[in-house]
This record gives structure tokens, C-alpha cells and sequence, in this order.
């Protein structure tokens, strides 16, 4: 497994997954004055999402976050509504081949556009004529 | 064999344009099928998949990049339960979780992405894999991750004093609170891989189970030959016996629908033959 050298700094990139309780207070330490009296705080709400986060290597190109969520069309986004990152959506609200390669895809346009930012020929590379 | 080599021998470049590079890792859900690969991975991107159980050693992200996204969400969230305690006496934090819906972790995760600086990120990868063009100054990762959370804290301190509670924060738990995804990735991701691979092996069971009734009923399924002789047969008894001309233009129909199915079923066999052989 090697990677052959002469790829542009700015064009290495990682993308990696994470969770998120995107609505999860903290537990014991942060109580509004009505819980106080309760003994037990509350229930903790264990809704989560998986965002992808993508970057290049010398932090100069940050391609928009994808989320993945449960619901195909949450109703929070109504018409109209501009999303600031890509937004997809399974059951399970992980990651899955068929959303990674629809992530690719868009990740895609946006490296093209990065090149041309940055002056980057976006030319399929030259095959060596021996045909490797 | 350090990171920097296994990733980056010093072999001549094989392209005179520049290509790009994709580093995932070996997380089942980015492996594409050929399919897959052929129609969404043009020629100028090389996806690399890490070495497996390395990556939150090696793998940039990893390395501090989505923990200060993760923890500026966090501030934000926090500080949005301060401006609406402040704003509403009455506000429970029940109808405060409810009310975040996944607009605002879209928006709000959006922004921490764009809140963290280049630089930092430029470190984490130089940090991690050694690669990178790392400008000399600026912020450290580690000294913006101490700060980020010392901004939580005093977030959670505030919003005590709103609420009147006697008890103080707790580093500790707060720290808890940031790290809680990431223990629960561990867990469970692991049941989450064995019941897919349950799942796949007794779908796999009944998915041979399926093949070999599939199977059974073609050995006693007539042939379209002999289906096409019989509905010959058929029509030419008919019209020897007067039947109506309805049921001739019937079996005509019938017979010519078998006849295309038996072309296309040879059709076929012949290039299941021609490729086995």
C-alpha cells in the first residue's frame, strides 16, 4: 500500500465521521431552577446524527460538512430554508456506502472548484504510454 | 515504519498533473463497489484507506479537528440555553431540548466548522501524519482546545448563577459531556458490526435457501420448447374443432410471447457459456 508522491499539499485530504448528541445537556452539573427540586434531573435526550467532516491538509480548503440524519425531509427544513451543509438521511443515521458515494460525488465538484481557486489545472492526468 | 514514509515513499510521480488525495478509514460503509467507484471517483482522485486500528493515531480529523468542532457546537449550545433561560423565566430544559431540532445542529455545526482556523488544522495534520505546510506561529491545537473548553466551563458557571444553583461545575463531568460520543462510538459501533454480520449471515442463509426452491422449480418447469409445441398443438386442435377466433388470436399471442422467451433464454445461456468457458 503506497501512495506515490506529488500530490499538492493542498489537495490531501481526510474526511472522517463523527456523532453527535446534538442536543444533549450535561448531566449533574447544569440544572434551570424548576429541576432542582427533582431528584433525578431529566431524561437525557440520545438523539443523534453523524456529521463527515472533510478537510485538506494545510487547512486551507474546508469542503461543507455532511450530516446524516434520520428523516428524509426533516420538517424543520421548510421551503426555502439554505442549508449550510449537505444533508442526507438513513435509518440508522450512519454512514453508508450508497451515502458516501453520494457524499463523493458533491465532494467531488467542490475539489474542482477548489482547484480552479487556486489555479490548479482540473485535466485528467497523463497516462504513461506503456499504459499504467 | 513512521507515518510520514508509509504514506508518502519518495517515488517519482507517475503524473505531470496534479492529483488529489482522499485518506478514509477502513470503516465498512467507505468501501464503494466497483459500480460505485467507476461513476463517482474520477480519474484525478486517489481515495487511500488507512491501515485498520490506526487511525485515531494517525488520521488528522481524528486528531483534535472534529473534537474542537464537537466543542464549539457545545459552547454554543450552552450559551443558547443561557440567552433563552434569560430571556424566558419559565424556560424548562425539557421544552429548551425539544425545541433544538436538526436546522439548528446543521446551522450550528456549520458554523463551529467554519470557526475553526486553517492554521490549527494545518498542525493537527502535521501533528498526525507529518505532512502539510505548517505556517511557524499561530494558534496551537492543544492551547485553542484548552481554551475552547475553558469557554464551556465558564458557560456552565454562568448559567449556574442564572439558575441559582448552590453547586458548582465540575470540570470533570463537563469534560464527560464533551468526550460522550466518543465512548459511546466504541460500543457501538461494535454491536452495530456484529448485528450486521448476523443479519448478513442469516440473510445470506435464506438468500440460499431462496436460490436452491428457485432451483428445484426449474427442473420441473417445462421448457419454453415444449411449452411452444404445446401451444402450437393447442391452436391447431382449436381450429380443426371450430373455435372462436378470439381464442386463435389468444394462443397466436401466447405462442409468440413464448417463442421471444425461448430466443432470449438461449440467448442468454449461450453467453453464460461463453464466459465460462
Amino acid at each position: 500500500m503506497t501512495i506515490n508522491t506529488g500530490f499538492d499539499a493542498r489537495l490531501v485530504y481526510n474526511a472522517d465521521e463523527f456523532g453527535l448528541f446534538f442536543r444533549q445537556l450535561p448531566d449533574h452539573t447544569l440544572r434551570l431552577r424548576e429541576e432542582e427540586k427533582q431528584a433525578s434531573g431529566f431524561k437525557q435526550c440520545k438523539k443523534r446524527i453523524t456529521g463527515l467532516v472533510t478537510c485538506n491538509s494545510d487547512g486551507t480548503h474546508k469542503p461543507k460538512l455532511l450530516l446524516i440524519g434520520h428523516a428524509q425531509r426533516p420538517r424543520c427544513f421548510r421551503q426555502g430554508v439554505q442549508l449550510p451543509v449537505h444533508y442526507m438521511a438513513n435509518s440508522s443515521a450512519w454512514m453508508t456506502a450508497a451515502l458516501f458515494a453520494s457524499w463523493l460525488k458533491l465532494f467531488v465538484d467542490e475539489v474542482k472548484a477548489y482547484k480552479r481557486l487556486i489555479g490548479v489545472e482540473v485535466n485528467k492526468p497523463v497516462r504513461a504510454l506503456d499504459g499504467d | 515504519m513512521d507515518t510520514k514514509s508509509h504514506f508518502f515513499p519518495s517515488s517519482p510521480p507517475q503524473h505531470t498533473t496534479p492529483q488529489t488525495l482522499l485518506l478514509v478509514d477502513n470503516f465498512s460503509g467507505h468501501k464503494l463497489s466497483d459500480v460505485q467507484r467507476r461513476m463517482c471517483v474520477p480519474d484525478w482522485l486517489h481515495i487511500e484507506f488507512l491501515p485498520e486500528n490506526t487511525t485515531s493515531m494517525i488520521q488528522p480529523c481524528d486528531g483534535g479537528i472534529i473534537a474542537q468542532v464537537k466543542r464549539l457546537y457545545k459552547r454554543d449550545f450552552l450559551s443558547e440555553l443561557i440567552r433563552r433561560a434569560a430571556a424566558d423565566p419559565n424556560l424548562t430544559t425539557d421544552s429548551f431540548v425539544k425545541s433544538i431540532n436538526v436546522l439548528y445542529a446543521a446551522e450550528h455545526v456549520a458554523a463551529a466548522w467554519a470557526a475553526v482556523p486553517p492554521e490549527v488544522i494545518g498542525k493537527v495534520w502535521g501533528k498526525t501524519l507529518g505532512v502539510g505546510v505548517q505556517a511557524p506561529g499561530g494558534i496551537d491545537p492543544n492551547a485553542l482546545a484548552v481554551a475552547t473548553e475553558r469557554e464551556i466551563l465558564d458557560v456552565a458557571e454562568s448559567l449556574l448563577r442564572l439558575s441559582n444553583v448552590s453547586s458548582a461545575v465540575v470540570p470533570d463531568a463537563v469534560a464527560g459531556w464533551l468526550a460522550l460520543e466518543d465512548n459511546m462510538t466504541e460500543t457501538e459501533r461494535e454491536p452495530m458490526t456484529i448485528a450486521e454480520a448476523l443479519e448478513e449471515v442469516t440473510g445470506g442463509k435464506e438468500g440460499a435457501q431462496a436460490e436452491q426452491d428457485d432451483e428445484d422449480e426449474e427442473t420441473r418447469r417445462i421448457t419454453h420448447l415444449e411449452a411452444l409445441n404445446a401451444s402450437i398443438l393447442l391452436r391447431d386442435y382449436l381450429a380443426q374443432e371450430g373455435g372462436s377466433s378470439e381464442d386463435k388470436a389468444l394462443l397466436d399471442c401466447l405462442k409468440d410471447q413464448i417463442y421471444r422467451r425461448r430466443v432470449k433464454g438461449s440467448k442468454q445461456s449461450t453467453m453464460k457459456d461463453f464466459f465460462s468457458e
